[in-house]
């Protein structure tokens, strides 16, 4: 017996002595695969964006020598340019509103890192029911592929916009915030489809200084889509911010450069076709008069005052997305907002690629746009 | 590595210096006895995949904490993934957790664990038996996909008053019975409690008597907070006769978290000093209750008849209330408070028959109806007072859904030959829930061929319906998950397995188990929304996306008895696979896809007084996701930066193998009252593998030393992946006296 303890009381003390902590999984050197993002529809000029995925730990060039790419409509080849950025504007910012699905800088810097990405362009028609096949070889590297068909389009049936004054409370202060409440109807809702919403916003505002003088100045941009606890109107958004994706967020060839503002829903989330929403759209008015320092450097009292015309004004896009497009953002979305899947402890989060061989996504979607409204004259707070 | 074999040869070595030697034994042949019982009733069922458990021996050697656990004991079983390491999850067949029909004398258990999933709610002090089915289901079970875990409880004495009192590290048990009426009425009670409030609140009621003393009335922080759980088991049996018999069983268990933080700070207004409060409160509350009425009545000697009528509740409670003071000194106040409930409430009534109207027919039939009610709900409050216009935003979301399911099943165990036997059986069910029917059925067959006296061949296939859905955003057992059933959106997940196996008592000390199973899994759900600790309640049926699942392996199993060693030796490869659309084009591994698993379990029984445990467990380690490739761009001065990160596929990550060690050693002794007393010793992990729970893709650094001559670090461009382990050793103590 006395033996038996001896031995055990060794065999603890050898375990005791034991403890590790961290460790090192394998698998970080891989080969570099070609990641490729395109987005098709009836809307824009289709942009064909190739990079190198690089594995963590795997050296070299970061960008692709690309050798070919080809983009077939209904197997028709179509024709391909390299897409060179001009010289950034002398005012970046403006610039940058134009509404296209390629977002340019708002700041001149990042013209010189976008310069350097590899965007490839059609002008080729595409239209719904369009089938597209992608093609990119790469020296150096595994060519990819991807298919996709082009969604049909949406029919919009109605479209209501009402302003909206809400009581926000944000603990001991509360404000008035300005919203448009929108129930957008469309037809032939499918619960296996994915629909996108947009709405794009055009402000043309004149000051009016007190010496007579006047400037003008327009814009265009997208309103957000926003929610607020509590309305009543869009909690589905607070408590499910899956369902609303903000398409392209951050990750798309012009990542950092800001969101297109389109918001993904499935089908199965819109009741009786519509699709309601509240919205930070600009209210016209005609007629807001401030005070202002003429010389806020001295500091000196002489003020005067300007009065400012805002004339907004906009319009309702809806799209019909392809599943790929969908699943592409809402992954994204997640990798962006579920840290606890990063550490192993929620459903896994994953880039979504239909490109085989590859990673990115081959996107295809339909749009529809109403006219230009005229926006409402702000409501009385 | 080495180390490791150092180690376990050691302890092999201090195992097999104990062979042969001559120690007399008194419950040698009594335990004998039940291993070769249970020998014999797992050969004589006609089922795959079936293991069977007497309450005595989950009773027996390693205990963590002191506190025996079904669970735990299940996860060494061979087919069977354990998840998260210490965690009660019971992968069975590529399954995904929430896929186990847990019964507890026949009712279903919906919350089967306590403390976030450290220990299972089964209290083994009042278990007689547990039937364990990973595949061949027979026909009387249904309602779950992956597995059915059949626990019995025991009737108490009808002779006699004794239990059991046992003392562990954090929690105390005991267990009394004996007859209410001698020779008819019988109780069992078994009452689980942990104490670790023994130390906390001294603890904190010294911190918060320092804090008031360094800082006073009005400036000091508080905290209280106290863990505990707690469950009870009473068994009520009344015999009218040998032949017919009554039996009344509770189950209620509940785990309790309040947490009060106050915090104080100050502000100066016009040269005032203003002191005020912050304060947190919370509290996590989960658990379930169970009656339920069991009546057996032996009608002839060749039909025998079961019913009972159950209501079982689980509910989970979650509030939190903060409130805050405000900070330019005056006396205002904000709450801002969220309260979640959920709610599963089944009330049922089930008969079961047994018939056997010829020698060769063994017939099963019964009737299943069931109402079921799922309630979450989640309410959230803010509100000031104080203010020029006090606020007060409230608002409400919950779901209420009911349903019924019923179902008839039949099942016949036929003698064709000699040396053939088959369990042909079918299950019908029908859920309705608002409007949607949901009707199923599912054929369930079992073929047994003796081969000989000693050696047998089963074949089953099985076909199984899970209407209940677990509706949780992380992998975590928290509170704040709940259950939902099967909607017009949200279809019942379904299950289809074959199995094969051989079975062979090779020798009077040897039993060898060889299985194989393929398994289909469709209408799968998982959380494919972004990160949110509180399942989403209006929107739970889109935010969860289906897939598939299926899984295939094959098992081993050596069970070996000699006159004072058990051993068992477990070996499990298989495979198990995910596919989710919505998620990845292909299919993929499911985070539980480990490739092999061995289990090697001994038992000891050195002397009357003493008996040792040893096992140990490995497996091929569990999966995640986790960065596999970047895309880089570069700024103005062609400086290279990650633009951003590719997670290629889910679970692309295999995190390091697992492994540990765990022994358990019994010392016993009699009281001077003749009382048998037991000091158990567990030590689990006892070579202290840091196994990992998860892993991060981070930055590589190296050691350097400076020009000053110091030591630093610095990144070597490279990245690494690195995982964490959390279980360290853990040495536990506890004393159990019988009586």
């Amino acid at each position: 017996m006395k033996q038996r303890l001896i031995y055990i009381f060794i065999f603890l003390c050898c375990c005791l002595s034991g403890c590790e902590y961290y460790f090192e999984p394998e698998g970080l050197d891989k080969d570099s695969k070609l990641y490729v993002q395109c987005i098709a529809g009836n809307t824009d000029r289709t942009y064909i964006n190739i990079q190198k995925a690089m594995g963590i730990n795997s050296g070299g060039d970061i960008m692709p020598d690309v050798e070919s790419v080809s983009l077939k409509v209904n197997g028709r080849e179509c024709a391909i340019e390299k897409f060179v950025l001009p010289d950034p504007p002398e005012n970046p910012y403006y610039a940058a509103t134009k509404t296209s699905l390629i977002i340019l800088p708002q700041e001149q810097e990042e013209y010189y890192t976008l310069k350097r990405y590899n965007l490839w362009y059609t002008d080729a028609p595409i239209k719904d029911s369009d089938q597209l096949t992608l093609e990119v070889k790469a020296k150096g590297m595994e060519a990819v592929s991807a298919t996709a068909s082009v969604p049909q389009k949406v029919v919009i049936q109605d479209v209501k916009a009402t302003p909206k004054i809400t009581t926000v409370a944000d603990f001991d202060v509360t404000y008035k915030e300005k919203s448009m409440s929108f129930d957008v109807r469309i037809a032939d809702v499918s619960p296996d489809d994915y629909y996108g919403v947009r709405i794009p916003i055009e402000v043309n505002t004149t000051y009016t200084y007190e010496d007579g003088r006047s400037e003008s100045h327009s814009y265009s941009a997208y309103a957000g889509i926003i929610n607020r606890s509590g309305s009543g109107v869009m909690d589905e958004i607070q408590n499910a911010t899956g369902d609303w994706t903000p398409a392209l967020y951050n990750n798309y060839f012009i990542d950092s450069f800001g969101s297109r503002n389109m918001y993904l829903i499935p089908g199965n989330r819109i009741r009786d076709g519509h699709i309601q929403f509240d919205c930070n759209a600009y209210f016209s008015s005609e007629s807001i008069r401030q005070t202002y320092d003429l010389d806020p450097e001295t500091g000196l009292a002489s003020t005067s005052y300007v009065v400012i015309s805002i004339k907004g004004s906009y319009k309702v896009e809806v799209f019909r997305v392809s599943p790929e497009f969908f699943r592409y953002n809402k992954a994204q979305s997640m990798l962006e907002n579920n840290d606890l899947a990063s550490v192993g402890l929620s459903p896994s989060t994953f880039s979504y690629t239909n490109v085989k061989g590859g990673f990115g996504v081959l996107g295809t979607l339909t749009g529809t746009s109403t006219p230009w409204y005229q926006a409402p004259a702000e409501p009385e707070q | 590595m080495k180390r490791l074999i150092i180690s376990i040869g050691l302890a092999l070595c201090a195992l097999v210096s104990g062979f042969g030697q001559e120690v007399e034994r008194t419950d040698t042949l009594r335990e004998a006895r039940i291993v070769a019982d249970r020998v014999r009733r797992d050969r004589a069922a006609t089922q795959t995949g079936l293991q069977k458990l007497d309450g005595s021996l989950l009773r027996r050697g390693f205990a963590i904490f002191n506190t025996p656990d079904i669970i735990k004991t299940l996860q060494m079983m061979p087919g069977v993934a354990g998840g998260t390491e210490l965690m009660s999850g019971l992968y069975v067949h590529g399954g995904d957790g929430s896929d186990n029909l847990f019964l507890l004398d026949g009712v279903p258990l919906n919350q089967v664990t306590h403390l976030v999933g450290l220990f299972s709610s089964f209290n083994t002090d009042v278990v007689d038996e547990l039937d364990f089915y990973k595949s061949g289901f027979p026909a009387r079970y249904g309602g779950r996909m992956s597995s059915v875990v059949d626990v019995r409880t025991r009737e108490g004495s009808f002779d006699q008053y004794h239990g059991t009192f046992a003392l562990g590290l954090i929690d105390g048990r005991i267990q009394v019975e004996g007859p209410i009426i001698k020779g008819t009425t019988s109780f069992n009670v078994g009452l689980r409690r942990t104490w670790s409030e023994v130390v906390t609140i001294p603890v904190l009621y010294y911190l918060n008597k320092r804090e008031f003393e360094n800082y006073g009335e009005g400036r000091s922080d508080k905290m209280n907070a106290s863990y505990n759980f707690s469950d009870f088991n009473l068994k009520v049996t009344h015999k009218f006769s040998n032949d017919n018999r009554l039996s009344l069983n509770l189950y209620g268990g509940e785990d309790r978290l309040p947490v009060t933080v106050r915090t104080a700070s100050s502000i100066t207004d016009d040269g005032v000093e203003h002191w005020g409060y912050d304060s947190v409160k919370g509290r996590l509350q989960w658990g379930n209750f169970l009656a339920s009425l069991n009546w057996q009545y032996d009608i002839t000697d060749r039909l025998y008849l079961e019913t009972t009528a159950y209501r079982s509740k689980n509910k989970n409670i979650i509030g939190a209330r903060l409130s805050m003071w405000d900070w330019d000194g005056k006396d205002v106040y904000y709450n801002i408070g969220e309260d979640i409930r959920a709610h599963t409430v089944t009330t049922g009534l089930t008969a079961n028959a047994y018939f056997k109207p010829v020698e060769a027919h063994h017939v099963r039939f019964g009737a299943l109806v069931q109402h079921k009610g799922y309630a979450p709900e989640r309410e959230y409050l803010t509100e000031s007072e104080g203010t020029s216009s006090d606020l007060k935003f409230s608002g409400k979301n919950d779901v209420q859904f009911k349903a019924w399911e019923s179902s008839l099943y039949a099942e016949d165990e036929i003698s064709i030959l000699p040396w053939l036997k088959a369990n042909l059986g079918v299950r019908g069910a029908l859920f309705s829930v608002n409007g949607k029917n949901w009707a199923k059925l599912e054929p369930r067959a079992s073929l047994m061929f003796r081969l000989g006296d000693n050696s047998d061949l089963k074949f089953s296939y099985s076909e199984m319906n899970q209407f209940d859905h677990s509706v949780a955003t992380t992998y975590l057992d928290l509170p704040t998950n709940t259950w939902m059933p099967s909607t017009a959106v949200v279809k019942p997940m379904f299950s289809r397995q074959i199995a094969g196996g051989f079975y062979t008592t090779a020798s009077s000390w040897l039993k060898i188990t060889l299985e194989g199973w393929y398994k289909t899994m469709d209408h799968l759900y998982e959380y494919g929304g972004p990160m949110a600790i509180y399942p989403p309640i209006d929107s739970w049926e889109t935010l969860f996306t289906e897939g598939r699942g299926k899984s295939w392996g094959a098992e081993a199993g050596f069970e070996m008895e000699w006159e004072k060693i058990t051993a068992q030796a477990y070996y499990t490869l298989s495979w198990s696979l995910r596919k989710f659309d919505d998620f990845y084009f292909d299919w993929y591994p499911d985070r539980n896809d480990n490739r092999h698993k061995i289990d090697l379990l001994a038992n000891w029984y050195v002397s009357p007084k003493f008996e040792l445990f040893a096992g140990w467990h490995y497996h091929t380690g569990n999966k995640m996701t986790a960065v596999s490739y970047v895309v880089k761009g570069a700024d103005d001065q062609g400086t290279p930066f990650t633009r951003f990160e590719i997670y290629d596929r889910p679970n692309s990550l295999k995190l390091p193998d697992y492994h540990r060690l765990d022994i358990g050693m019994n010392f016993k002794r009699t009281t001077r009252k003749g009382r048998e007393s037991t000091w158990n010793l567990s030590i689990y992990n006892v070579y202290c593998r840091m196994n990992a729970v998860f892993a991060h893709i981070t930055d590589e650094y190296e050691d350097y030393m400076t020009p000053e001559g110091y030591y630093n670090v610095r990144p070597t461009g490279r990245s690494v992946a690195e995982a964490f382990g959390l279980i360290p050793i853990i040495p536990t103590f506890g004393y159990t006296l019988k009586f």
